[in-house]
């Protein structure tokens, strides 16, 4: 394992070049762990700081490289202290690396990283600053010598990426700063620019996505309300669609091998888009009578409109993805028939459409009432099958299917929806905005509740007996576990129940003939670099290689394999890219969100962003949407409190490749 | 309203107000160089920094809102050596070649290099040496003066919505470039050089010709549209060298290219030089007096022989007030006629009968500045980036930044299309069926303000019974629209709590103008959106006095201020010292009646060239050539003057003062900026002057005389002082009660009209559909007389769908003879997909091309038919 020679992480610091260890702040709690770096690594730079790891190592050419890096693609040009304060340092790096360098030259350096650290408009040359006070004070020695001989050429090979913490947390790695900028700028075609560059269902996502992104947010961090990142994007989303403006794709002539996508959903839609882009003839296969996935049959239309999720998919039909849907895996054809077609890979991304069980007795013996899970429920009701309701419904579960069902419930003239979850509020897996949604429109919510037998008569269910449970230690997921209260016993007066307690992926259509492993939890497996499974030249992505996730997983699933897809049939093997290469160990120094910026303009008074929704009493009434996201007016307020904690992260690397 | 103290003054700032801002209220200076008010911070140069107590970095003051309990700090060593810092940073690699800098005197960099002390920067760099962009028209940009301050592409981007620059490239080598390749979607509005702080973005026009110091800038408005844009002439010996704006004014400063551009029209060579007087057929120069005499002499014994009656005038949306004024009066008051017209009667006058009829207001119900704040607007027929430009730049501001839904329904595309979220492509000729059809769905869906329609209108039964008499399919049938199109358009502008209809030259100038016009006020009563803030109509006339011509009653129905002489003959008799006329006066269609039969046999026209700007020009022309006295002020020869017996030269915009009324109803000074050049005379005066030949002087020998006695008889204009209106003017809401009694004692009243449809006759021989309008750089036909307009658009042409052109096989560019039942012209051709195929567009502000001649009564639609004509000549 590599361990870190000297190392400055936010104002932590260690330093053991000289054999004792110097400490100021413990290291621990901050630093990143050494654990998650490569062998070849022989130092960091980032934005939160600067790590040594190999014994041989001049700061000064890595310096240099950093601002160059920041000169060509980084430095946005929008501040005059930016542009020209590491101009001059990269200019006077230069100079000194060609053994031309002054004494003055350390002053001059001194006074631009001041002038950055103090007075750039954004943490990307601010960076620059601190990294190079940080080099003078530290590694004094390596200039002074570079001034005196100049540098040798370097051995070590640098590679560099752009993160913020909101970009580095997005699965689909988004431009979120600059996409929030364009936002604040009026540029809205811009902005959705951005967004499909990594992800191409922007309506959706900017509706539906968990956005772990705003967790990591920087503002946030600092104690304020998250910048709104979710819903920035569905403004510039919906700024296209309402107003009807060319979806500025350009459609690509398909030179390369033809592709079997399986699966409409999130994780297909987002393989078909990259894999089209990069020009392979892609047939996209849905063995439902409608695409979109899980979105389209998972959720209801009052929290993802289908118009909205019609028209992207149909943005990618456009660019000339072939859409087939009703032929099933498994049951009209095989992987092997995919191959004999003349497909040259297959990617499956074929969800996870199954509810699980919760276990209890009368749950299985075909009582009048009970349901085979939510998502069946949801699937049901939104292919436009007929359901039967009764008047009190209870659901089972904490996660947003749960709300999902109950909400649909009552949009279907229940009178009693109640949730029963055996934890409490705090540990709901639900989006909180939904619980509060739940709420606002009436459903009732028995925390602490564990369901244990379904009761009937007649064959038709009468009520729900539970048991009453208190929180005891943590369990594995660090969520502190349920535990019966004894002799809780007591009844719930209800006509029908609906688990929706999880669901796992249907994998029957998987011979032994395929070739595809499946996991012990019931996926599909796949290599994490490149999303190839057992079988040569099929590679999967989504639920059914995560398990049941977000959509925003999914999409990044099928974005990575449709690139590796891609290298796959052009070479014939999967390397991760220089640039996953850096997605990897961004990802492993930027676990804690840290904070970044060390000042910002203070908080808002209130600590949510106000959203505008209908009143719930009129929208039990109907499917319609619930949300209308943001004003124009609310999105320029809430873009321009952005704090762009963009940084560059730099890796020297011992190696010709990583 | 936080309370803060800033160098240990306590502020109280308003709610969102910035440090910066904030600091300006308690009188501390911060410096700034970036900052422009007008546009979003882009807070790029860092000189504004502070230091705020609590938090670690300073912070640059321009964008930080000031919050209560904030400690500022101004003046500290770390923020002077920020500033220090920054300076030396910019003039690292600046060029210090100030004597030969545009911005020279007016750099902004140079003032704060002054101001703050900075001998000088010690910082290596070398100097850029970039090209300069200067294939540009008009506007020239020098990369090596830019320090990436980004007004100009916010200006361009924010204000004006061109976004014709953007920031290009990363790092050092960042630049202002253009937003596609190499084309430059600009509108030369030049917000870019007058936001500028350096010499990056300049004016070509005034290079080596001036220096900032050397020139006087009068403030004063622009005239050219009828927004009346506040803007400074900048005079160098008596010559006009550039147009500058400054920011505290209504407009913000912002002018468009007609307004930065089109000054040197006042210095053009075909300028009249001298009186002029039909001897042998030719119009010869003659002195004042001679030419005076002749006027006079002659009016007096043609109204000796037929009566004042026999003497007609037309006057012109370009003239001020005051000579609007003094024209109206010399005809009622010295010469005795209310028969006086211009070429409102074609225009405004039907927007102002159909609003008389129905609310009484006499032009647009709300401010420009209104609109940024409306809920939705119905943009049809106009496209107001060429008609009134600073009412188009809110509503696509609006639409951008303040949820405005904008409705756009016009005939072809419009500039604001890409911000609408409804484009209707309306048949031209269905703007009033369009609205018949958005009423009758409204109604149907019950979207309709029952309230409002119930408390304050008349006449609703019958508009109910019109509309449900109607069928919607015949509407989509002639609008040409689909159902849910419409519907789409009727269901958001019924829904918006505050929505506003703006209507320009398509709707106004229609043989159908008074029943569409009815018919958009009807949508508007309908939904209860009058007597509501950021809600209203906005009839909209390009020309720059429209609406002071109509308030000084330069028409035979209304004395000035819209009063009649039923009730103000006596304030008018006493103030005047004589009798009113009791005719009713000869409107323009009676003039040429007269003309045509000898009853009228003298025309004094003001300031108006009617053979290019009236309708069926052609009938005009002939009856003018009838009259025995045609005597024309202009300052300009046109194709009126060249019939004309006797020519006046008259002094232009910049040589007079005065005051002008723009589309709000806003009263402004116009200030003299240059004497009068050559012999002219402003109007007023020349009427003056033959009012005294005539031996009854009107009294006035300045044009404050003519001001003062308005305010005596025009009572919006009581209390008013020409000296001291200076600044953004005061706005006047004249309102008129219904004549005839058609609001039935209620405000406001429906006015049910359905429309003729559009000529059909001549299909096949006309195949053709064709509408005028305007060229986006021009104004009317003057302008046509600046050159750096006709940099940007030369000479008249024709828009023409390219599928027709391939079926006619005619080439972009190619000229063509257009022709109608009764004109024709010769004009090049443009290929444009902004019109439908069947259509053709041509801009009216050429008086060669003589449009009009192609219209009958009335209209600027007609049906015509494209022929090649000579040989190719590629433009």
């Amino acid at each position: 394992m590599k361990s870190i020679i000297f190392g400055r992480w936010g104002d932590a610091l260690t330093d053991s070049r000289t054999g004792s260890e110097v400490h100021e702040r413990p290291k621990d709690s901050l630093f990143p762990s050494e654990a998650g770096f490569p062998e070849n690594i022989v130092a960091v730079m980032s934005g939160k700081g600067f790590l040594q790891f190999a014994e041989d190592f001049n700061f000064v050419p890595m310096m240099r490289e950093y601002v160059k890096q920041i000169q060509a693609k980084y430095c946005c040009g929008k501040c005059i202290t930016g542009i020209k304060g590491s101009k001059t340092i990269l200019v006077t790096l230069d100079r000194i690396s060609r053994g031309e360098g002054r004494e003055s030259d350390l002053d001059l350096l001194s006074r631009m990283a001041d002038v950055l650290n103090d007075a750039a408009k954004c943490s990307v040359c601010q960076s620059a600053g601190e990294l190079l006070r940080d080099g003078l004070h530290h590694y004094r020695g390596h200039f002074v010598q570079a001034i005196e001989t100049g540098v040798p050429p370097d051995r070590v090979r640098y590679l560099g990426s752009i993160s913020a913490p909101c970009m580095n947390t997005c699965p689909c790695h988004i431009n979120i700063p600059g996409y929030v900028e364009m936002l604040q700028e009026l540029r809205y075609a811009e902005s959705l620019e951005i967004i499909r560059e990594e992800m191409p269902l922007p309506g959706i996502t900017g509706r539906i996505c968990p956005a772990p992104c705003e967790k990591a947010c920087s503002v946030a961090n600092l104690g304020d309300a998250a910048i709104p990142i979710k819903t920035l994007k569905r403004v510039a989303a919906d700024y296209e669609l309402i107003h009807g403006l060319p979806v500025p794709l350009e459609k690509r002539k398909l030179t390369e091998p033809p592709v079997a996508v399986i699966g409409a959903g999130p994780a297909g839609l987002s393989a078909a888009y990259y894999l089209n882009r990069l020009g392979h003839e892609v047939t996209l296969m849905e063995g439902l009578p409608i695409s979109g996935g899980m979105v389209s049959v998972g959720i209801p239309p009052y929290r993802q409109p289908r118009d909205v999720l019609d028209r992207e998919i149909a943005i990618i039909r456009d660019l000339g993805v072939n859409l087939e849907c009703g032929a099933v895996l498994g049951k009209e054809f095989t992987i092997g028939d995919l191959f004999k077609r003349g497909f040259k890979a297959v990617f499956l991304g074929i969800g996870s459409h199954r509810s699980l069980p919760i276990g209890i007795e009368g749950e299985n013996e075909g009582i009048l009432g009970v349901f085979g899970g939510g998502i069946d429920f949801l699937r049901d009701i939104n292919l436009g099958k007929t359901v039967a309701l009764g008047d009190h419904v209870v659901i089972v579960g904490g996660g947003n299917t749960a709300i999902d069902c109950a909400r649909t419930c009552l949009r279907m003239g229940v009178s009693q929806v109640s949730i029963v979850y055996r934890r409490t509020e705090a540990e709901m897996p639900a989006d909180p905005e939904e619980v509060e949604d739940a709420r606002e429109e009436g459903i009732n919510f028995h925390f602490l509740t564990q369901p244990i037998a379904v009761l009937s008569q007649d064959r038709k269910m009468t009520g729900l007996r539970c048991l009453r449970m208190e929180l005891g230690e943590p369990d594995t997921s660090g969520r502190r576990r349920p535990v019966p209260v004894e002799g809780s016993e007591f009844d719930l007066f209800a006509d029908c129940l609906i688990p929706a307690i999880g669901q796992k992926s249907s994998l029957d259509f998987l011979s032994p003939n395929d070739g595809i492993e499946v996991t012990r939890r019931g996926t599909i497996r796949v290599d994490p670099r490149t999303m190839m499974t057992t079988r040569i030249g099929v590679f999967a992505a989504g639920d059914a290689v995560s398990g049941p996730l977000t959509v925003v997983h999914a999409l990044a699933g099928g974005k990575r394999a449709a690139h590796m897809i891609h290298q796959f049939i052009a070479e014939g093997k999967c390397v991760p890219s220089e640039e996953q290469w850096m997605h990897d160990l961004i990802a492993n120094i930027e676990k804690d969100y840290g904070v970044l910026v060390t000042a910002r303009v203070p908080g808002r008074s209130e600590s949510k962003v106000p959203r505008s929704k209908l009143d719930a009493r009129e929208r039990i009434a109907h499917f319609h949407e619930v949300d209308s996201g943001f004003t124009q007016k609310t999105s320029f307020i809430e873009a321009g409190r952005c704090l762009r904690c963009f940084h560059l992260v730099l890796a020297a690397v011992n190696e010709e490749t990583p | 309203m936080p309370m803060l103290t800033i160098d240990d003054i306590d502020v109280t700032a308003d709610e969102g107000m910035t440090i910066l801002e904030a600091a300006g209220k308690a009188g501390i200076w911060i410096p700034t160089l970036c900052y422009y008010p007008k546009t979003s911070p882009s807070d790029s140069c860092r000189v504004c920094a502070v230091e705020i107590e609590g938090i670690g970095r300073p912070m640059t003051s321009c964008n930080t809102i000031a919050a209560e309990g904030m400690r500022v700090h101004t003046d500290t060593p770390r923020v002077r050596a920020i500033r220090e810092e920054v300076m030396k940073l910019v003039l690292m690699d600046h060029p210090l070649d100030c004597p030969i800098c545009p911005a020279a005197g007016e750099c902004e960099i140079q003032n704060l290099t002054y101001r703050l002390g900075i001998h000088g920067t010690d910082l290596p760099l070398e100097r850029r040496t970039d090209p300069i962009v200067g294939h540009w028209p008009l506007i020239e940009y020098n990369p090596n003066l830019c320090i990436t301050c980004l007004r100009c592409v916010k200006v361009c981007h924010e204000v004006i919505g061109a976004s014709a620059l953007a920031l290009k490239d990363v790092g050092y080598n960042a630049r202002i470039g253009t937003r596609e390749g190499d084309t430059l979607w600009c509108d030369f509005c030049g917000e870019c050089v007058e936001a500028c702080p350096t010499g990056a973005m300049s004016n070509k026009t005034v290079k080596r010709w001036a220096r900032s110091w050397e020139m006087t800038k009068t403030p004063t408005i622009c005239p050219l549209c009828s927004a009346g844009c506040r803007m400074e002439i900048n005079v160098k010996d008596g010559r006009i060298f550039r147009i500058t704006s400054n920011i505290d004014t209504h407009n913000s400063g912002t002018l468009c290219a007609g307004g930065r551009f089109g000054y040197d029209l006042v210095h053009h060579e075909e300028r009249l030089d001298s009186p002029l007087l039909r001897r042998n057929g030719r119009l010869e120069p003659v002195f004042w007096e001679v030419g005076f005499t002749y006027v006079a002499e002659n009016l007096k014994r043609i109204v000796k022989e037929s009566g004042p009656d026999s003497v007609a005038g037309l006057a012109s949306p370009r003239l001020t007030n005051e000579d609007c004024y003094a024209f109206q009066k010399f005809f009622r008051a010295v010469i005795g006629t209310n028969n006086i017209d211009s070429e409102a009667r074609f225009s405004y006058l039907r927007v102002q009968r159909a609003m008389e009829l129905t609310t009484g207001h006499m032009g647009t119900t709300g401010s420009l500045e209104d609109l940024l704040d409306t809920d939705a607007v119905l943009v049809i027929g106009i496209d107001p980036l060429e008609e009134t430009p600073a009412l188009g730049w809110k509503v696509k501001l609006a639409a951008r930044r303040y949820d405005s839904n904008l409705i756009v329904a016009n005939s072809r595309e419009t500039s604001l299309d890409p911000f609408a979220r409804m484009r209707l492509r309306i048949r031209p000729y269905s703007e009033s069926e369009l609205a018949l059809g958005m009423m009758k769905i409204i109604l149907d869906l019950d979207l309709w303000d029952g309230k409002f329609v119930r408390n304050n209108t008349a006449n609703f039964l019958p508009m109910k019974n019109l509309l449900d008499k109607i069928s919607l399919k015949g509407i989509l049938r002639r609008t040409g629209v689909t159902e849910e199109g419409l519907r789409e358009a009727a269901l958001i502008f019924a829904q918006a709590p505050r929505a506003s209809i703006i209507f320009g030259g398509d709707v106004i100038q229609q043989e159908n103008g008074l029943q569409c016009v009815m018919n958009l006020v009807n949508l508007a009563l309908l939904t209860g959106n009058l007597d509501r803030d950021n809600a209203g109509i906005y009839p909209i006339f390009e020309k720059g006095n429209i609406l002071g011509l109509c308030d000084m009653g330069v028409m035979p129905e209304y004395l000035p201020g819209y009063q009649v002489a039923a009730s103000a003959r006596g304030t008018f008799e006493r103030v005047w010292k004589t009798d009113l006329p009791y005719t009713k006066g000869r409107t323009v269609p009676d003039i040429v009646r007269g003309l045509e039969t000898g009853d009228v046999r003298a025309v004094y026209v003001a300031g108006a060239d009617p053979l290019t700007d009236y309708p069926n020009a052609g009938r005009l022309a002939a009856a003018l050539e009838k009259a025995e006295l045609l005597v024309v002020q202009d300052i300009f020869p046109s194709p009126t003057t060249r019939i004309a017996h006797c020519v006046f030269p008259a002094a232009s915009f910049a040589e007079k003062d005065g005051t002008m009324t723009n589309i709000e109803h806003r009263i402004q000074r116009l200030n003299q900026a240059i004497p009068p050049l050559g012999p002219s005379m402003p109007d007023w005066n020349i009427l003056e002057q033959v009012s005294a030949a005539m031996g009854s002087s009107m009294g006035f020998f300045d044009v404050s005389d003519v001001f003062r006695e308005m305010t005596l008889t025009i009572p919006m204009y009581k209390g008013l002082k020409f000296q001291t209106l200076q600044g953004d003017g005061r706005i006047v809401r004249p309102f008129v009660e219904a004549g005839e009694g058609v609001r039935r004692g209620r405000r406001y009243s429906f006015a049910p009209v359905r429309t003729m449809e559009a000529p059909e006759k001549n299909r096949d021989a006309f195949p053709l559909e064709m509408t005028a309008g305007r060229s986006m750089y021009h104004f009317g036909s003057i302008s046509t007389r600046s050159r750096n307009l006709l940099g940007l658009c030369p000479e008249g042409y024709v828009e023409i769908n390219p599928q027709d052109a391939d079926a006619l096989d005619i080439g972009d560019g190619e000229r063509v003879e257009v022709r109608s039942p009764v004109g024709s012209f010769v004009a090049p051709v443009k290929y444009s997909g902004r019109v439908s195929p069947g259509m053709v567009y041509v801009p009216a502000n050429f008086p060669e091309l003589g449009v009009y001649r192609l219209f009958e009564e009335n209209t600027t639609v007609c049906r015509v038919k494209l022929t090649r004509y000579g040989e190719v000549d590629r433009v």
